[in-house]
Formats: structure tokens, C-alpha cells, sequence
């Protein structure tokens, strides 16, 4: 981000001088957080005593970042009260949940985020589907999301179906006997309370008495539900910003469909619906081949480069492997472009849609050891050494807490989540052992040898760290795995990290290498043609990890999809360059 | 909004006691070591100081002397929440209409981590309340004024430099401090430099000449100019003179004229509780009242409507707590709360059943025979403090407004309880305690003492109701009497044979109050057959009385002779004609002299069974 004073276009002088609800388009790079920003200190400038600003946005990284430029700029006060900065989630948690309980229900509520995971078995030998997969209300399956995990409902006969619904179903009831609730369910429980026209109306006057504005950032991870709650305050006067990309929406999973945010913007007067199109981030030449992965519908003509950029006339490069696999080469290819635009291999992540593909493209392939304990703990191990943020290292570390609590036998049916929040168990009470482990096991070839080495010492760590009371050693429940050898030697050199779309999502680097696999047909199908329709994601997930570049973005392609994926990113005139390796 | 209820359970002196509070003001009264204190502190723990400094914290003996598990728990339901106030207490709400909001700390002692913190939780579900949202709620304390000139004083700039700090505004503290700073200028200091300099110059030479001046510090900060700011205070237009030249009371009224300004600061709380423990100490019973009118109208004031709807509410409630009968006469009674020590019930349900009490400590519930007498095995049970809010009693207006009048003017202590003895008129309250010391409870010292610590209600009337049902009226099992005489004369003389006595019928009516509210044995009605004057003649006392009555008639002797020869009705009649136009407070004193000279006084049946009945 640029230290000079800040010249707002006008555009954005209209997002940040706007004085009721709006609905506003932003561009990647159109420097949102700088306008949302200018925006509080206007707003605070006059605020009355006792009202605030509600900050929401949808992951815990953008209200970081919100959180952290706002008080840089000396915007928000300690306690932030009575102002609000969180998840979309923490705020329906907060005010539309938690005050009032669960109806019928005595207990406290409490949120679990991991009751998601939750494995639904409705008999012996059944496919195990997680609690996901079911609609909150009624426990039917949700038919996509079974498919991701082998589970094809076509295929299985109605009272099996049955059988799981009324397992999901149950589980759900006593999970919300005891008070505990997963984010979904907290939503409809949020939704219920909204339905209730007086409890509605009381809400939303004791709302507007404290807020002055709520702002909602990334707004295109909105789900149906969250908009039935935004509509909700927007209805009873509340003002309501809401800002959005509807191109980057890529949490179909969680519901989060374009449509209805299409919909929904409908209903904003002219007046009230403002779009930010100058792109502060990138070359023209990438403006203008993101503007191609837009769906045809939408596509409209490549926002404006106004950045420091705007004159780099860098090409957009595409890497064509042959092939089954993602090979090694990319890596290797990009750290070469990256040296001679003297650009940080450090800066410059290698994004896939999921993390095995990404790691193979760093030559840092992953096993599919998956739910192996003693894989787990390996790979905790490394991802905390070589971690790229604290972020990285908090999740490292929750999954090594995890890892002993199963170890230990502590979990019995229940997730990770609900065992911490039944029995309180705060962080600081056990985050300083777990570290203490992870540092004591961080792989060193001086002391371990070999993974052979690394898995004795590990063994013998825990035997001494932990209290097993079910009989079995320490040996049977952290068994040798072959992919031992695999996750252990993946010390990444020089080289770029691979990270997955969904954890670049909001972030900027000067370079951007773009793993797509065979995938990329169908999405170039629907890019031309507008069919088939279920790649409208996989298309969105592209745009997403693309428009993350700053001044060099490269995409890796198949050989059969290379050239056509040039002559489409040229469609508005962009300059792409084929290299074959 | 304004704190309605306050939940108290294992807190030092309560073990489980709902204590309610109206709107605008506030008083506790009741007995030393009561519990007024303790509520006081309770609000303390529970809210934050309006200043921000906070000087009082829970410890371990907060805990109810010996329970278990070692814990405490204190709780302040807060109502009339306006939409604002709900949006920002949300976290606290206890139902679904928002109008009430709850802040709670638990204390426990038995935890297992090193350093014991009370928890702070809020609303229905005892969840971590929203962090800033129980700030909106504030307190002033106002401690017992013992030594306000040394709050005020020198060394102890605290007081005064809030006072500039207050009003310091957007000023820079280092430039007031400059412009208040004194002048080093004077030709004095300039002479006394010069002199300490010839000598210092002589001394020093040749080794290291060192340079002298006599002044003010150079960098004095504004809490070093608070030191040396003394209060003054006179009568008005008479030159002020500093603070140690007056007397206790005024420099009381000046300190919390200083804490009253830092009330300004509450306009950016919903909600202000200003507390005052015993404002009557040092100050006179007019001062005391004034007082009371000036913290009550600033509550009134703050309740008033703000331009801005949805600024904090910066609400003000009055709470005080005091054992002057002259504060707690002054405001209406369903302002009071009643607040007094009692054993608990032998029968509660906290551990086994505990033996009854030594009398004295269980006035509500005489020991029966069934009860066995304390052992060492098992002591008797720890008195608890209890509350008993007047408006809660049930009381009817008109009621209401004669007992509030009855106190406004003679600022009886009848409200604090204990033993009450209510009498018709002024000659039995002032002839009593005579009787008693020289007659009934003659060399019985310890009853005599607890004689002595009963309240005396002379009501000028006969209506004694209104004040019997607020003093037996149970609230929650508790009552402010332990023991009620109630002493009226028969009348008998005013009615046809046969019909039945109007104190008869007082009798009946006021024990039936009485069985009404569970209270039959804490009553005791004591009814002559006429009157005062009637009965003691008739219990021999003629010869004594006359010789008062000639004092005031020289020339009456005959008409007395001649009404005290009569019998009966008769002579009732004849002797109330004889004090018809005899002031009977005039006649009470001076026959309150003879009695207590004279060893041969009659006591009346009747006063005797009272005197005895109120030592009971």
C-alpha cells in the first residue's frame, strides 16, 4: 500500500461521502479497505455518544485486516465499544443468538465451530458423511455436497436416505439440547428470531439505537440466510453498506450463490448502488485477461489500472505441462520468472484449488496419508516450522491439541470443539505444551537421521507427555507410515509456497502463479459459452486466484487447454505469452 | 433505566437475600451491622466506579463466614431499558422483551487456579457479557464522612487535583501548571541569594564555586499545585477562611459539593448509581435533610429527556444508607428499605437442620420447648442480614401517607424496629420509662437495658393500624418488629353499659391484624377500662396525683375530692372532666417526678403487663 496521501477517484469519493444504505460493486485492487476506511473516519468524526459502527466481513483474515488498518488509523477505540468489528457470523452470534438461547432450551448456547465435522453414521458399515451435508432444518441430504464425498443419493434406495436424515436430525437435537450449535444452525436460529415479526421489530430498534451504520465487507459470501438477516436491518432503517465482488463469491459450499446477491442489489435504488472500478493492484494486461474469466454475462470491459502499475507492460504468462500430473517444473519455472523480474520467491505464492495440487507444483508433493495420525502430526510439524503467518502456526497448533486429546482417548464422540467447550478449556492452558512439543519435534537430519529417527523420538516425546488410560501403548496408536519419508524431506528450499484460493482470498502479491489442472476445459467451456453452469464456481475460484497479482501473474495449464486458454485471456487485449515446459 | 433488584447470596452478613430499590432514591436504614454497608459494597463490586479508579475489590472474606463451597455471588437486574440502552446491554438481557438487563460476579474461592478472580457474567444465561457493555453502568461512592477537612486537605491532592482535571477540558495540564505557578520575582529572594552567595563563594573557593538561589520548583506538575490549593469556607459574604478553621459538618457539604461536580461525567453512562454511607455523620438533622434534597434532585434532573435519543441515558439513582431516623422520616417510606439482622429459621434448608437461637438472637420466633438448647456440637445458627422493602409491604396508599406524615413531623424512629411500644398519647411515653426504671424493673438491670433499646410511639390518636400492619407485615418471612406492645385505653366511660369497650374492639381488631400476618406472638395488646388518669387512681395512687393537680389547679381541691370519692363510670367521667382543660403532658412530667421519688407509686396492672411484655 502506497504511504502518499490518499487522492480518492471519484468513485470512490462517492462509496466514501454516501450518506444512507448502499450497495457497492468493488473491483479486486480498487482499494476497498482504503475507502471503507476513509468512510469510518468520516463517520466517526461526528459520531454522538454511545453509537457506533458495525464492521462485519466473512473470515477472520478480512476482519483482521479491517481491524488492523482501522486502528492504525487511530479509528477505533479500546474497547471497540459501543462500535463492532467481526465475522458476519460473531455479529448474528452476538446480537441475534446468544442474548436469547435456544427456544425450549435452558442451556447456555454455545457456538462450536467444528460441529460441521461431525460424522453422521446412521448404522454399522454405513458411509460416513459429515453433518455438512445436511440441511439444518429438515436433515435431508444435500445431494452436491454427498457427491464430493463419494456419496451418490441417486444411487442409494429412499430408506437408507431416510435412515441418514433422521441420524443427522437426531444429532442435531442433541447437540441443541446441550445448548450447542454449529454455524448453520446458529443462522437459523438467527432467522427464526428475525421471523418473529415483535421480537424482529425490538431487535432492530436497539440495533439502530447503537449503530449509525453497519458495513458489510465481502458481502459476496453472503448466503441466502445472511441476506435475509442484512435485509432485515436495512428494513427497520438501520443504514447498511454492503460491498461486494460478486465475481469473487467462492463459498458455494456454505450456499453462497451470485444470484441472490444479484437479486438482492435489485433492490437498492439507482442512487443507492455504486461501483468501484479502478483496479489500484495490477498491470493493464492483467485487468484486462481477469475481465475474460468473468462469466459471459457479466463479463463487461477490464477495470481501469490506476495503480503504481499502470504503466508495467508485462505480459500474463502461461506455463503449458504436458502430462497426467501437476508437474514439479512449474515451480521451478516460475522461480526462474520471478528471479529475472526480480520479484521475492517469498512473496509470490503458487495457488491451486486444493492443497495436494499446489504442493505438487512446488515440488513439495504431499501424501495421501490423510487421516494418519502419525502423517498428521509430521505434517503439523513442518507446517508450523515453515509457517507463512500466524495464522499458519495457530492452525499447526490446534491440530496438534487435537491430535493429543485423540491420542489420550479424550474425545470419545464428540468433536474437538465441543470437548473445549464443554469441559472450558481456555487456549492459554495448553497452547505453551503443544508449542513446547512442536519445537522439541521439528525435524533436524543432525539429530533424527531419517524419519525412522524422527518417529522414535516422537514416540518417545509423547509416551513421556501424555496420560494414556485405555491400555494400549503409544507405539499402536502413532504407527509407522511409509509417507513418513515424504512429508519429513519436504523441507521447502528456495522456493515458492503453495497456498490454496480460499487462503489467498482478499491478499495481493507481486506474483501469482495459478495451478489449474483438467478442470480448466470446462471452465473455459463455460467462459465462452456461458454451459455448463456447475464450473460457474470453478470460474469464480479463477478470477479469485488471479486477480491476486500484482505486476506478474502466470498460469499453469494443461497442454491441451494452453492455447486456448491464451486466445481467450487475449479477448479484451491483454498481452499473454505461451511457454511450453 | 435503574437498578431494580440486587441478588445477594454468601456475601459476608447475606446468605441469600433479594434486596429491591425504587427509581429515583433509595434509603437503607436499620440497625448497626445490619448489612446497609454491605449492600453498598455489593453495588460497588458490581459496577464501575464512574472515576475509573476502583478502590474496592473481593477478597476471601467476602465469603459467608463458613460456608461451602467457598463461594459468593452478587447480581444487579437493572430494568426500563429504552431501544438504545437494549442495543447496547444486548448481551445482557434476561427475556426477550430487552426491557432488562443483568450483571452478576461469582466468586470462587475453591478454584483451583492460583490467583482467585471474580467472574464477570450477564444476562439469562450467565454468559461473558459484551466487553464495554458493563461499563455503561457506573457508581460514586460517597464513604461515611468521618474526616472530610483531611480528604480536603494538604497531602492529600487526590481530591482537588480530580477537581482541576475535571475542568482541565482541552486546556494542557503543563500550561496550567505554568500560569499557577508563583513568581520567583520578589527583590526578598534576590537579597537572600546574594547573602547565601557571599558566603557560598567564600566557602567553595578554589574548589568547585557553586551558585545558590532560593525558589519555587521549576517544573511543577498540576498534582504538585493541587497539594498547595487549601479550601476556604464561610457564611456567605464573609470573607472564606481556610478549611481547619471550620467546623466538620460544612467541610463534609464541601466535599460532596467536589464529588457532585464529577457527576457531569455521568452523562456518558446509561446509568449512575450514587452511593452514600451515613451523610449524617457530622452533619446537623436541617444539614442532613438538605443533603438528601440536593442528591434527589439531581436525580430528578437526570431523568429528564436528552436532545439525542440515543446517547447513553447518563441516568442518576440515589442509594443511602443511614441509621438517622431524621433522613429516613424524611422520605416517602416506600423509598425505604428496611435492612436488619436475624437468625435464620431453624428449619431453612442450608445443611442440617440447626438448633434455635439464644432469645435474643431469634426475636421473630420464640424458642419453643420442642427446641433443644445450643450444644457444642451444634452452634447456633450465624444471623444473616435481611431485607425488607416498605413499598413491597402491604400497605394501602391512605396508609401510607399517614405514616409518612406521622414521621415527617416527629422523625420517629419508629421504622428501625426492634421492640416498638406504641402509645396513644404523649403522657405514656413519658411516664413509662419512669415506671419502669424506678418501679417494674427495678435492680433488673439487663431488662431494663433492653427496655431502654426499645422505640417509643406516643401517636397522638388511637388509630394504631397503619403503623401495626408496616411493623408486622411479613416481607419474605422477616419483619421489621420483633416485638410490638400496643397500649390503649378501654374507654368505657364514653359508651352505655354493655356495649363493648372501644378499646376492646381496638384490642380485637389490632390481634387479628396481627394473627392475619402470622404475627400473633409478636404482639401484645394491653387495655385498661377507661384511661390513663382513671387507672391510677384506681390503683391507689390519688394521694400523689393530687398534690400535681393542685400544682396546676391551686384551686381545685374540692372538684378533685369530689370526682375521685365517685365510683366506677362515674368517677372515669368525673376525672376526665378534671383534665379537660389540664395540658396531660404538663400533668405526665411533673407526676413523673413524684414517681420517681416515691417508693410507694401503684403501677397499674395494665402498664406493668406492658413493660413486661416489651422486655419479654
Amino acid at each position: 500500500m502506497s504511504q502518499q496521501p490518499f487522492k480518492p477517484t471519484d468513485e470512490q469519493r462517492a462509496v466514501i461521502g454516501h450518506d444512507s444504505s448502499a450497495f457497492v460493486r468493488a473491483c479486486p485492487g480498487a482499494g476497498k479497505t482504503r475507502v471503507l476506511t476513509e468512510r469510518a473516519r468520516v463517520l466517526f468524526k461526528d459520531i454522538p455518544q454511545g453509537r457506533g459502527v458495525a464492521f462485519l466481513s466473512f473470515t477472520q483474515a478480512a476482519v483482521f485486516e479491517l481491524d488492523t488498518r482501522l486502528r492504525q488509523e487511530g479509528l477505533l477505540p479500546t474497547p471497540i465499544f459501543p462500535s463492532f468489528i467481526g465475522t458476519f457470523d460473531s455479529f448474528v452470534w452476538q446480537f441475534l443468538v446468544a442474548p436469547f438461547g435456544l427456544k425450549d432450551c435452558e442451556a447456555r448456547p454455545r457456538l462450536i465451530a467444528d460441529t460441521a465435522h461431525l460424522t453422521v453414521e446412521p448404522f454399522s458399515g454405513a458411509h460416513p458423511l459429515p453433518l455438512s451435508c445436511f440441511y439444518p432444518q429438515t436433515g435431508v441430504i444435500l445431494e452436491q455436497a454427498a457427491k464430493i464425498r463419494g456419496f451418490d443419493v441417486s444411487q442409494k434406495p429412499d430408506y437408507q436416505l431416510q435412515a441418514y436424515a433422521t441420524a443427522a436430525s437426531n444429532l442435531r437435537q442433541r447437540l441443541r439440547e446441550r445448548g450447542q450449535l454449529g454455524f448453520d444452525e446458529a443462522r437459523a436460529i438467527a432467522l427464526e428470531r428475525l421471523n418473529d415479526q415483535t421480537l424482529a421489530a425490538r431487535i432492530a430498534a436497539a440495533l439502530s439505537g447503537r449503530f449509525c451504520e453497519v458495513i458489510v465487507d465481502e458481502a459476496q459470501d453472503c448466503n441466502p440466510d445472511d441476506l435475509k438477516v442484512i435485509s432485515c436491518l436495512r428494513k427497520s432503517g438501520l443504514p447498511v453498506i454492503v460491498v461486494c465482488d460478486p465475481h469473487q463469491s467462492i463459498y458455494e459450499f456454505r450456499g453462497g450463490i451470485t444470484d441472490h446477491l444479484f437479486e438482492f442489489s435489485d433492490t437498492f435504488p439507482d442512487a443507492q448502488r455504486k461501483d468501484l472500478t479502478g483496479n489500484f493492484r495490477s498491470t493493464p494486461n492483467i485487468c484486462k485477461a481477469i475481465a475474460q474469466l468473468r462469466p459471459l454475462s457479466e463479463r463487461g470491459t477490464p477495470d481501469d489500472a490506476l495503480g503504481p502499475l499502470k504503466d508495467d507492460a508485462a505480459p500474463v504468462q502461461i506455463l503449458s505441462y504436458s502430462g497426467k500430473g501437476v508437474p514439479d517444473s512449474i515451480g521451478t519455472t516460475f522461480c526462474g520468472l520471478l528471479q529475472k523480474a526480480d520479484i521475492d520467491v517469498l512473496s509470490a505464492p503458487i495457488v491451486a484449488a486444493t492443497k495436494a495440487s499446489g504442493a505438487a507444483a512446488a515440488g513439495q508433493p504431499r501424501p495421501a496419508g490423510g487421516n494418519h495420525r502419525t502423517i498428521r502430526l509430521a505434517e503439523a510439524v513442518t507446517d508450523f516450522q515453515f509457517a507463512a503467518g500466524f495464522n499458519d502456526m495457530k492452525t499447526a497448533i490446534e491440530s496438534v491439541h487435537r491430535l493429543l486429546l485423540e491420542l489420550e482417548g479424550r474425545l470419545g464422540g464428540g468433536s474437538y470443539h465441543q470437548y473445549l467447550a464443554e469441559h472450558e478449556i481456555e487456549p492459554a492452558s495448553w497452547r505453551s505444551k503443544v508449542v513446547s512439543i512442536l519445537r522439541a519435534l521439528r525435524f533436524d537430519p543432525a539429530t533424527h537421521t531419517d524419519a525412522k529417527g524422527w518417529h522414535a523420538a516422537a514416540k518417545e516425546l509423547l509416551a513421556r507427555e501424555l496420560t494414556i488410560e485405555d491400555g494400549q501403548s503409544i507405539a499402536q496408536k502413532l504407527k509407522w507410515n511409509d509417507g513418513l519419508h515424504a512429508v519429513l524431506a519436504a523441507v521447502p528450499a528456495a522456493t515458492a509456497m503453495p497456498r490454496t484460493i480460499h487462503s489467498v482470498k482478499g491478499m495481493e502479491y507481486p506474483a501469482v502463479c495459478v495451478v489449474t489442472t483438467t478442470t480448466l476445459k470446462g471452465i473455459l467451456d463455460f467462459l465462452e459459452t456461458g454451459e455448463p453452469t456447475d464450473k460457474a464456481e470453478d470460474a469464480r475460484k479463477l478470477y479469485v486466484a488471479a486477480s491476486r497479482a500484482e505486476k506478474l501473474l502466470v498460469i499453469a495449464a494443461p497442454k491441451s487447454q494452453a492455447e486456448r486458454l491464451k486466445t481467450h485471456l487475449c479477448g479484451q487485449g491483454a498481452m499473454v505469452m505461451v511457454t511450453n515446459i | 433505566m435503574h437498578l431494580r433488584q440486587l441478588d445477594l447470596r454468601n456475601f459476608r452478613s447475606f446468605s441469600k437475600e433479594q434486596i429491591s430499590f425504587e427509581k429515583g432514591l433509595t434509603v437503607l436504614v436499620g440497625e448497626n451491622n445490619g448489612g446497609k454497608s454491605n449492600i453498598i459494597d455489593a453495588i460497588r463490586l458490581l459496577s464501575t466506579p464512574l472515576s475509573g479508579r476502583r478502590e474496592l475489590y473481593c477478597e476471601q472474606t467476602d465469603i459467608r463466614f463458613g460456608v461451602t463451597p467457598r463461594t459468593f455471588e452478587l447480581s444487579a437486574t437493572f430494568e426500563g431499558l429504552s431501544p438504545p440502552q437494549q442495543g447496547r446491554l444486548l448481551s445482557a438481557t434476561t427475556n426477550d422483551t430487552l426491557e432488562e438487563a443483568c450483571f452478576g460476579l461469582t466468586y470462587d474461592a475453591d478454584d483451583r487456579q492460583s490467583h482467585v478472580r471474580p467472574a464477570l457474567w450477564a444476562g439469562r444465561f450467565k454468559a461473558v457479557p459484551e466487553p464495554g457493555s458493563h461499563d455503561m453502568i457506573r457508581h460514586v461512592y460517597l464513604p461515611p464522612l468521618r474526616d472530610a477537612k483531611r480528604a480536603l486537605a494538604s497531602g492529600n491532592p487526590t481530591r482537588i487535583h480530580a477537581l482541576l482535571n475535571h475542568f482541565l477540558g482541552e486546556r494542557d495540564p503543563e500550561d496550567v501548571a505554568k500560569s499557577l505557578a508563583r513568581t520567583s520575582e520578589h527583590q526578598i529572594l534576590t537579597d537572600v541569594d546574594a547573602a547565601v552567595a557571599t558566603g557560598l563563594d567564600v566557602l567553595t573557593a578554589g574548589v568547585r564555586p557553586q551558585g545558590a538561589a532560593l525558589g519555587f520548583s521549576t517544573d511543577e506538575k498540576l498534582i504538585d499545585i493541587a497539594r498547595d490549593l487549601r479550601f476556604k469556607l464561610a457564611d456567605h459574604g464573609i470573607t472564606p477562611e481556610d478549611l481547619r478553621y471550620s467546623g466538620h459538618g460544612f467541610a463534609n457539604l464541601l466535599y460532596m459539593a467536589t464529588i457532585a461536580v464529577e457527576l457531569e461525567r455521568s452523562d456518558n453512562a446509561e446509568l449512575t448509581m450514587f452511593l452514600v454511607e451515613e451523610p449524617e455523620a457530622h452533619l446537623h438533622p436541617q444539614l442532613q435533610a438538605a443533603v438528601l434534597n440536593f442528591l434527589e434532585e439531581r436525580a430528578e434532573q437526570s431523568l429528564r429527556p436528552k436532545d439525542d435519543k440515543n446517547a447513553p441515558a447518563g441516568h442518576l439513582q440515589v442509594i443511602v444508607a443511614t441509621h438517622s431516623p431524621n433522613l429516613s422520616a424524611w422520605v416517602p417510606n416506600k423509598s425505604l428499605v428496611f435492612v436488619r439482622s436475624v437468625a435464620p429459621p431453624a428449619n431453612n434448608d442450608e445443611g442440617p437442620s440447626e438448633p434455635a437461637p439464644a432469645e435474643a438472637a431469634q426475636p421473630a420466633d420464640p424458642p419453643t420447648a420442642e427446641t433443644p438448647p445450643p450444644t457444642a456440637e451444634t452452634p447456633p445458627p450465624r444471623p444473616e442480614s435481611r431485607c425488607i422493602p416498605l413499598a413491597k409491604l402491604d400497605l394501602t396508599d391512605p396508609d401510607r401517607r399517614k405514616i409518612d406524615r406521622y414521621l415527617d413531623v416527629t422523625k420517629s424512629a419508629l421504622l428501625f424496629g426492634g421492640r416498638v411500644l406504641l402509645v396513644e398519647g404523649i403522657a405514656e411515653a413519658l411516664l413509662l420509662p419512669v415506671i419502669a426504671k424506678n418501679h417494674v424493673l427495678k435492680n433488673r438491670p439487663a431488662e431494663f437495658r433492653v427496655f431502654r433499646s426499645a422505640v417509643f410511639v406516643p401517636i397522638d390518636g388511637v388509630d394504631f393500624a397503619p403503623y401495626a400492619k408496616a411493623l408486622l407485615s411479613p416481607f419474605d418471612g422477616v419483619r421489621i418488629a420483633d416485638r410490638l406492645v400496643i397500649i390503649t385505653d378501654g374507654d368505657k366511660h364514653t359508651v352505655d353499659d354493655g356495649d363493648t369497650l372501644p378499646g376492646g374492639k381496638r384490642k380485637a381488631d389490632l390481634d387479628s391484624l396481627a394473627a392475619d400476618k402470622g404475627a400473633a406472638h409478636i404482639l401484645d395488646m394491653c387495655v385498661n377500662t377507661y384511661s390513663l388518669e382513671a387507672e391510677l387512681v384506681a390503683a391507689g395512687n390519688a394521694a400523689c396525683m393530687k398534690e400535681v393537680y393542685l400544682g396546676l389547679h391551686p384551686q381545685s381541691e374540692a372538684k378533685w375530692d369530689d370526682a375521685v370519692a365517685k365510683d366506677g363510670d362515674a368517677r372515669a367521667k368525673a376525672i376526665q372532666a378534671l383534665f379537660e382543660n389540664t395540658p396531660k403532658g404538663d400533668f405526665a412530667q411533673l407526676l413523673a417526678e413524684k414517681v420517681a421519688a416515691s417508693e410507694a407509686f401503684n403501677v397499674p396492672g395494665y402498664i406493668r403487663d406492658a413493660i413486661e411484655a416489651l422486655v419479654k
